[in-house]
């Protein structure tokens, strides 16, 4: 379980997110919803320490993330896989994917992560020894995800994965979001695309303006009058 | 991070017949008596090989770019400048002493920047620049250290089996340019090497992929800094009179950067071939007397290398290792023999006519480097063809490209 409790965050003297509670429970999809600018990807990173919070706590079970340096952060279980994707992309594909699995815990089951990887993305391995920049947009998103997958992870942060996809692959990616709960893995789920992401996660928060505003399983936000009037224009 | 032998025997035996060559030279110029100059320039040869790897495993690897190498440089010449030259110290042991203060110097100035303040890019260049010359300064105006007046190195004791001076620079310099070449090597092809590779693309996503950057960070600045200055140590006995201008100044920085620029920042082989280059055209051009059209040249290289040359030249060299090297060899034999070159000029122009072959089929390799250099595709832009658009895209131009 991935509990977020409480959590403050702030720019200096602007406070982004206030309050933020939320559960992901493994091999479970969970939404986080909301408009442009709401903290959605502030509240990502605060997750995985990516930036400092001002108050509040994540954990991971018993694990408290804010004790733990960063870097060992996704040795307790939780990888980013970060919005606009940000491979390194000088390296090769392969390069991308081992460095994921860099934490202690990863590299002991690298081979058979490895295998896995390119067995859920046949892709990537035909591409492996090709540098990851020269890759097209939908496979850079599936390199990501591999690249998450690598730390074997329990949880998984996945920042706004359609950004710049068409809807043909943007389905395809979240097939394979859908794939990954398989292994176990809870997925946050961040998107704009809410009717899409509605389709795969049994349960969703609605963050406004650095709140949460709403919350519940997928039946009860489809039903509620905010979420149809404000982002699915019915 | 490596699966594979760290040293396959290729590799190996690679650096032991280089270094088994170069170790009989100095006993074939006394047999041979070819020009001791051979023996200076390789000393020399081997001091930028030492400097601009040391610059390079901090500043190629892990991406932060420092105009500080004289810090390090010049606080190794002046520990053994001031133990050595005032104090009567034999040489050998200033050297520890100088790294040492090398190392030191790199974890303060490294607390200070990764752990007070989150410097990077321009102003983590700024503030290296910054605390060599102001060591400088110091070294400048305190009389405990220098004050100003210089230092004199005088005779210093030294292991009477290093032969004369210049056979023991020779020796102290390529044992040392080794050392750096080998822990530049060794750190490429470690788990190290590949958290520093990270950090230099993306330090944020390195850290969450469980990179310990501050630790990487401290430790290869440490690193840089005490071969940089074990180095310098040993300079102050080619260089003879130790100033705070010439210990602190511009010059290395900007040589070792140059080298770095040029050779290619991504591979432990760039500044020593950068160092090769660069040392043996600027001693060609001086030895001919235009030292001043040297800095015109080497300028036009750098223009060159970073317009055109993102990798450095072990970029290119790596794609393409046979004909610029086999051109090196037969030109090098020609001039030295049938053009009666010293072994200083053949190598000059050796490398001359391998750069040539190196950059010559342009043309023909131009639409490849298209298809792999750039930063990929612009976001969204192969998407609405979906993964299948851009099938091979790279190997089928070069297939056409070939078939003109």
């Amino acid at each position: 379980m991935l509990e977020v409790r409480g959590l403050h965050a702030a720019y200096g003297e602007a406070e982004v997110l206030r309050d933020v509670s939320l559960t992901v429970p493994e091999g479970r999809i969970v939404a986080l919803l909301g408009p442009n600018g709401a903290g959605k990807t502030t509240l990502v990173k605060a997750i995985a320490r990516l930036i400092p919070i001002t108050a509040g706590q994540v954990s991971v079970g018993e694990v408290d993330l804010q004790r733990l340096p960063r870097h060992r952060v996704v040795e307790a279980g939780v990888a980013i896989v970060p919005e606009g994707r940000r491979l390194f992309t000088q390296m090769t594909v392969e390069e991308n994917l081992l460095l994921g699995a860099y934490s202690h815990t990863a590299r002991a089951s690298l081979k058979e992560t490895l295998a896995l990887v390119y067995a859920r993305f046949p892709r990537l391995e035909e591409r492996a020894n090709q540098r990851a920049g020269t890759l097209s947009g939908g496979e850079q998103q599936m390199l990501a995800l591999g690249r998450g997958l690598m730390a074997t992870p329990r949880f998984l942060l996945m920042d706004e994965p359609s950004l710049g996809l068409s809807p043909l692959l943007t389905a395809q990616m979240f097939a394979l979001i859908e794939g990954v709960t398989e292994l176990g893995v809870g997925v946050l789920l961040v998107e704009q695309n809410v009717a899409r992401t509605l389709e795969i996660a049994g349960y969703g928060y609605v963050l406004e303006q650095g709140r949460i505003v709403q919350e519940g399983d997928r039946e009860a936000l489809l039903g509620s009058e905010r979420i149809r009037e404000a982002y699915l224009a019915l | 991070m490596t699966r594979r032998q760290l040293f396959p025997p290729r590799v190996a035996l690679g650096f032991l017949a280089v270094v088994a060559v170069l170790l009989t030279i100095p006993t074939l110029q006394q047999r041979v008596g070819f020009p001791l100059y051979n023996l200076i320039f390789l000393y020399l040869v081997f001091f930028w090989i030492t400097q601009a790897t040391s610059w390079n495993i901090l500043s190629g690897y892990s991406g932060y770019f420092s105009f500080g190498q004289a810090a390090f440089y010049g606080g190794g010449m002046y520990t053994t400048a001031i133990l050595g030259g005032r104090h009567g110290w034999e040489l050998l042991p200033t050297l520890p002493v100088a790294a040492v203060v090398g190392g030191t110097i790199a974890a303060l100035t490294g607390l200070l920047v990764f752990r007070l303040r989150k410097l990077s890019g321009e102003i983590f260049a700024l503030f290296t620049l910054a605390v060599a010359l102001g060591i400088g300064a110091l070294v400048n105006n305190w009389g405990v250290l220098d004050g100003g007046r210089g230092i004199p190195m005088g005779r210093l004791d030294y292991p009477a089996w290093l032969g004369d001076t210049t056979q023991m620079l020779y020796y102290l310099g390529l044992l040392l340019a080794l050392v750096a070449v080998l822990v530049a090597y060794v750190i490429q092809h470690s788990r190290f090497g590949a958290g520093l590779f990270a950090i230099r693309d993306d330090e944020k996503v390195a850290e969450a992929l469980g990179v310990p950057t501050f630790r990487y960070k401290m430790l290869v600045f440490i690193l840089s800094g005490m071969l940089a200055a074990t180095s310098g140590g040993l300079h102050a006995m080619q260089v003879g009179f130790i100033s705070p201008d010439g210990a602190f100044g511009l010059r290395i920085p900007v040589f070792v950067i140059l080298m770095s620029v040029v050779g290619g920042r991504r591979h432990w082989f760039g500044p020593l071939l950068g160092a090769v280059l660069i040392h043996t055209v600027t001693d060609r051009m001086a030895g001919a007397g235009y030292a001043e059209a040297n800095q015109i040249v080497l300028a036009a290289v750098l223009i060159a290398a970073t317009l055109f040359l993102r990798q450095g030249i072990s970029g290119r060299l790596v794609e393409r290792p046979v004909p610029p090297t086999v051109t090196f060899v037969v030109a090098f034999l020609l001039a030295f023999t049938v053009g009666g070159q010293t072994a200083i000029g053949s190598a000059a122009v050796a490398i001359g006519a391998a750069l040539v072959v190196l950059f010559l089929p342009d043309r023909w390799l131009r639409s490849w480097r298209r298809g792999t250099d750039g930063d990929g595709p612009p976001a969204g832009a192969d998407d609405a063809a979906g993964p299948a658009g851009d099938d091979e895209e790279p190997e089928l131009d070069r297939a056409q490209e070939a078939g003109r």
